[in-house]
């Protein structure tokens, strides 16, 4: 490891200087676009993709593939030679498609990656989230609880279970019901869809605007929270760097 | 082309076979030593005349026409064939006399008009070795023409063709009459008297058109049977409305623009809507900067029972044994650090005071940079946090791929700090770990929904003890389902800024980066509130006054002059 | 190879490869296959991630040589270059690559989450000024009480915002919405997976 032969407080200091220029002149576009704040998003971009490539390349590309192939020329296998063939092979031909002319070489092996990844969502669709949603739009009628309820002579409680089943459920389908685009043709009308289906999108339309407003807001307090943290970050700075509180 | 009995057949021919034919009648002879007198017989004869030879005893063509077998006069076989009688035994001056019929004396001009009458003329005192023929019986008409003197013809030779009528005996033929010989040897009854054609195939008939027009005798090719009319085109175009256009042409657009790579420009706004941007931003910028300076603490924090999801996570924790081993994922984006800080660092305290043992993991390049800075800078006063005393496996290349490869065998999977040579899972606190189900409890850290939904996906089934989740604001909507779940694949969320101060609370801490931020916070979403109530009032005034004006510019009545003025001008 | 081979031959790996996952899931014999072809799939991944490093670097780099925006270009090929040989050779854990992330990196990417604050707040002050219709003032107004009841707004609490109207709205009417939008996107998954691995979908260039 090479570390710069520079007092580490005073690295610290400035990098922390650097920080909060950084900041204001992002900071600035708020207000108006500038040159230099689109010379500070291409530095970002560039150190971005950089580290990442690097963490890529140390982490993973040397000691899956380098050091095997090193290691087997030196007569010291640490994989089986199959292994490493098949690895080697496939990193050239991914490799290709940085040439225009033999990127369809790489094609087989991107191919491999979307196999993969299909299989991989399917799999965690079904199990991960169809299966336990559509159990719970299902379950939004808690018989028991509502059974219990009326045996114990909460006739209201009764009430709000059936009437937070309907809501629920009816949002859900509802929700659904929105995408629903199948028509039937009607000459040279305009298709139009079932009476049901457009009435239960009708309402669909509703419970989306509420669900987009729910995440616009997720959204919202999110990145007021990041404005919040970097304002406070600069004054942490100025404090520091001024000796105050 | 048929010959209709009664009807002269030169009638019946098109008009430019008759043109032709006068042409040709006018054409001078062809100098070529063509012998006129000998006629030219062609050289493949019709099969009726063959039978007609064969039938009456008519000789064929002789042999040096065989030989010298001229070539066919264009058109010969357009002119009307004239058969002629078969005479055998017919005294030899009777011979001469027809062979030296008219045709004879009259130079028979090698024509297309007449060209079959080349064989009458021929030379008749040519012994021309003719095929055998049996022995025939003449017809009474025939021996009633003259006594056969006896002269037996010669099995092997017939008879020399002699003309059907000698000169002056017999007018001229006129085309399309049979000549009164040719009627003489009609067969009685053979040849229909009536046209037993169709109508439709009489060239009289109507429409007959198209390339058959003028022919008779011909087959009618419409109206009914071809119908030479232009197939009725139908149209491909695809029928669509106009609403069904639109939306195609949005559609379209949006996949054009998409393949665009969009310009680096910059955006130009108009300065009224610059200066209500930058009084927007101001406002904002100073309701977050004056708590933030005077560290005021005014605004109340929320009540525990507020969001269940929050204690979920505490009881969670707060009934971990000591030296729990706790695997964190880390897929947390940089942008979302500082906001999502307060929450990660509450509950990593908790997990740290209840004596944890903290692995980390992160499907981020960034990730373990990340865990680093908290640890190294937010958890530095904790002293677990100080003494290292946690794993951090560092980065797990390939997302859902390598979750899914992490969760099945974890000591196996491909993690940077097995790639950099160091084997963590040699260490005494990963005795016990041999699959993921072997932790206490599963903590997934992220900024984004997709990131936390995947690894509730890929590690439904892989968590028996549940998976809690701290997760930015802008998560946390689209995470809510997955508590209600049947089954639950998710036990807990701490989300945002009011997660964190929430969460301080259950753990009883007066002070925290939660607290730090609340008021800020708090402050900061009712200017938020208000610039959205005011702008939107003034969008809404603004519309009005123009839609008003608009209103009024239309019904203004226009000046209408009077009919004439008093002064009658 | 005959380019021409490549559709069918693509189209075959990635059938082959995905039927032997998802066949994988439910027969327990074929997990070290899966575990063999999934650490094919990391390191695959590591390289298509350094191959959009070589692509960016290519892209910026005929800028340069264009003379197209070639301050700008420059500034990201040096920061680029500077970036990837610091980690390359430090790690990520070293001095320089930390101090690069910690100084560089996070603040410009928190501020840029920062700035899209106020740019929301505009957006949404502009909502009724654009159009309108039932869906407008539905989502503003669900807006309106979600923020009200996200907790004290200038120090001042509004219990019936944040303890009755605001959990109804969250965890009543949006989670059923939320839930239908989860198992719509869940669907659409399926169907995506189930088009590529039976073939009908090839978004691999095959």
């Amino acid at each position: 490891m090479i570390s710069l032969e520079i007092n580490p407080e005073l690295l610290a200091q400035i990098g922390l200087v650097i920080a909060a220029v950084l900041t204001l002149i992002t900071l600035s576009y708020a207000f108006r676009d500038n040159p230099i704040f689109r010379g500070v998003l291409y530095l970002f971009v560039g150190v971005a993709a950089g580290y990442t490539a690097a963490i890529a390349v140390q982490d993973v590309v040397l000691p899956q593939l380098a050091y095997p192939i090193l290691d087997q020329l030196a007569g010291t296998p640490t994989k089986d030679v199959l292994d490493l063939a098949v690895r080697v092979g496939l990193t050239t031909l991914l490799l290709t498609k940085l040439s225009a002319r033999a990127t369809r070489l790489g094609s087989p092996v991107t191919a491999l990656l979307v196999g993969v990844g299909a299989a991989l969502a399917i799999g965690g669709a079904i199990q991960g989230t169809l299966i336990p949603q559509v159990g719970a739009a299902a379950g939004f009628f808690d018989v028991g609880t509502f059974d219990l309820a009326l045996q114990g002579g909460y006739y209201g409680e009764g009430i709000q279970i059936i009437f937070e089943g309907i809501i629920l459920l009816l949002a859900t389908t509802s929700t659904l019901a929105y995408f629903h685009f199948g028509a039937q043709s009607r000459g040279k009308q305009e298709p139009q869809r079932n009476i049901f289906i457009d009435a239960l999108a009708r309402l669909g339309t509703v419970f989306i605007a509420i669900a987009l407003a729910t995440l616009f807001t997720g959204v919202l307090q999110a990145t007021l929270g990041a404005l919040i943290e970097r304002v406070s970050f600069l004054r942490d700075v100025v404090n520091s760097l001024f000796g105050l509180q | 082309m048929t010959y209709h009995s009664g009807q002269d057949p030169e009638e019946s021919l098109p008009d430019w076979l008759k043109a032709l034919r006068k042409r040709q009648s006018q054409e001078p002879t062809s100098p070529e030593g063509e012998d006129s007198s000998a006629p030219e017989p062609d050289e493949e004869e019709p099969d009726w005349l063959r039978d007609i030879r064969q039938r009456y005893g008519f000789p064929e063509s002789g042999p040096e026409t065989d030989s010298h077998q001229k070539p066919e006069n264009a058109l010969s076989d357009t002119q009307p064939i004239i058969p002629s009688r078969a005479v055998e035994t017919r005294p030899n001056h009777e011979r001469e006399v027809f062979s030296q019929g008219p045709m004879a004396e009259e130079p028979i001009e090698d024509t297309p008009e007449q060209p079959s009458q080349e064989w009458i003329n021929e030379e008749p005192a040519a012994e021309v070795p003719q095929p055998e023929s049996p022995r025939r019986e003449f017809p009474d008409w025939l021996e009633e023409l003259g006594e056969v003197e006896g002269t037996a013809i010669k099995e092997d030779e017939l008879a020399p063709h002699i003309p059907a009528f000698t000169e002056g005996t017999e007018p001229e033929l006129i085309p399309g009459v049979l000549p009164s010989w040719l009627e003489a040897i009609r067969p009685g009854g053979a040849f229909p008297q009536e046209d037993t054609r169709s109508e439709e195939m009489l060239p009289s008939a109507e429409k007959i058109g198209g390339p058959l027009a003028g022919l008779s005798g011909v087959l009618p090719a419409e109206p009914d049977a071809i119908q030479s009319f232009k197939p009725p085109v139908y149209s491909a175009r695809l029928e669509v409305t106009d609403s069904q256009s639109q939306h195609a042409a949005a559609f379209k657009k949006m996949l054009e623009e998409e393949g665009k790579p969009k310009g680096d420009q910059g955006h130009q706004v108009a300065l009224p809507i610059r200066l209500i941007n930058t009084l927007i931003g101001t406002a904002i910028f100073v309701a977050v900067l004056v708590p933030l300076l005077s560290q005021s603490q005014l605004a109340p924090r929320p009540e525990p029972d507020l969001l269940p999801e929050n204690a979920a996570v505490f009881n969670r924790i707060d009934v971990l044994p000591s030296e729990a081993p706790v695997l964190i994922g880390l897929d947390l984006q940089p942008a979302l650090y500082g906001e999502t800080k307060a929450a990660i660092t509450a509950v990593i305290n908790h997990l740290l005071e209840r004596q944890a043992r903290l692995v980390f993991i992160s499907t981020q390049p960034t990730g373990p940079g990340i865990v680093e800075r908290l640890l190294q800078e937010e958890l530095a006063n904790q002293p677990a946090g100080a003494e290292g005393n946690y794993t951090n496996l560092g980065y797990l290349s390939g997302g859902m791929a390598a979750l899914r490869s992490f969760f099945s065998d974890p000591r196996s999977a491909t993690v940077s700090m097995s790639a950099l040579g160091l084997n963590p899972w040699t260490s005494p606190a990963f005795d016990s770990i041999d699959s993921v189900s072997d932790f206490a409890l599963v903590l997934v850290v992220s900024s984004n929904a997709d990131d936390a939904r995947i690894w509730i996906e890929q590690g439904a089934s892989e968590f028996p003890n549940g998976l809690i989740a701290i997760t930015s604001a802008q998560a946390a909507p689209l995470l809510r389902p997955y508590l209600q779940g049947v089954p639950q694949t998710l036990q807990g969320i701490v989300s945002g800024v009011q997660g964190a101060v929430l969460y301080e609370r259950l753990r009883s801490q007066e002070v925290g980066g939660g607290r730090d931020l609340w008021d800020a916070y708090s402050f900061g979403l009712g200017a938020i509130l208000l610039l959205i109530l005011l702008g939107g009032l003034s969008g809404r005034l603004t519309h009005m006054r123009l839609e008003r004006t608009a209103t009024k510019i239309t019904y203004t009545e226009p000046e209408t002059k009077p009919a004439g003025d008093q002064l009658g001008n | 190879m005959n380019l021409r081979l490549q559709t069918p031959l693509a189209t075959a790996v990635a059938i082959a490869f995905g039927f032997i996952i998802l066949a994988s899931l439910l027969i327990p014999d074929l997990m070290d296959v899966r575990n063999q072809i999934l650490n094919w799939a990391i390191l695959l991944a590591a390289i298509a991630l350094f191959l959009g490093f070589a692509n960016l670097f290519q892209v910026h780099l005929q800028k340069l040589r264009n003379k197209e925006k070639s301050a700008y270009s420059s500034i990201l090929i040096v920061a680029m270059l500077v970036t990837f040989a610091i980690t390359l050779w430090e790690g990520s854990q070293g001095v320089t690559a930390a101090w690069i992330f910690n100084n560089i990196q996070l603040p410009i990417e928190t501020s840029l989450m920062a700035v899209l604050a106020i740019s929301l707040t505009i957006a949404a002050a502009q909502i009724l000024q654009q159009r309108k219709d039932l869906m407008s003032l539905v989502f503003i107004g669900t807006v309106f009480i979600l923020i009200l009841s996200s907790g004290p707004l200038f120090g001042i609490e509004l219990p019936v915002f944040t303890r009755t109207i605001g959990p109804i709205v969250n965890n009543f009417l949006s989670v059923g919405a939320l839930r239908g939008l989860l198992i719509g996107v869940s669907l659409g998954t399926l169907a995506s997976g189930l088009r590529i691995l039976l073939g009908s979908d090839r978004p691999y260039g095959g």
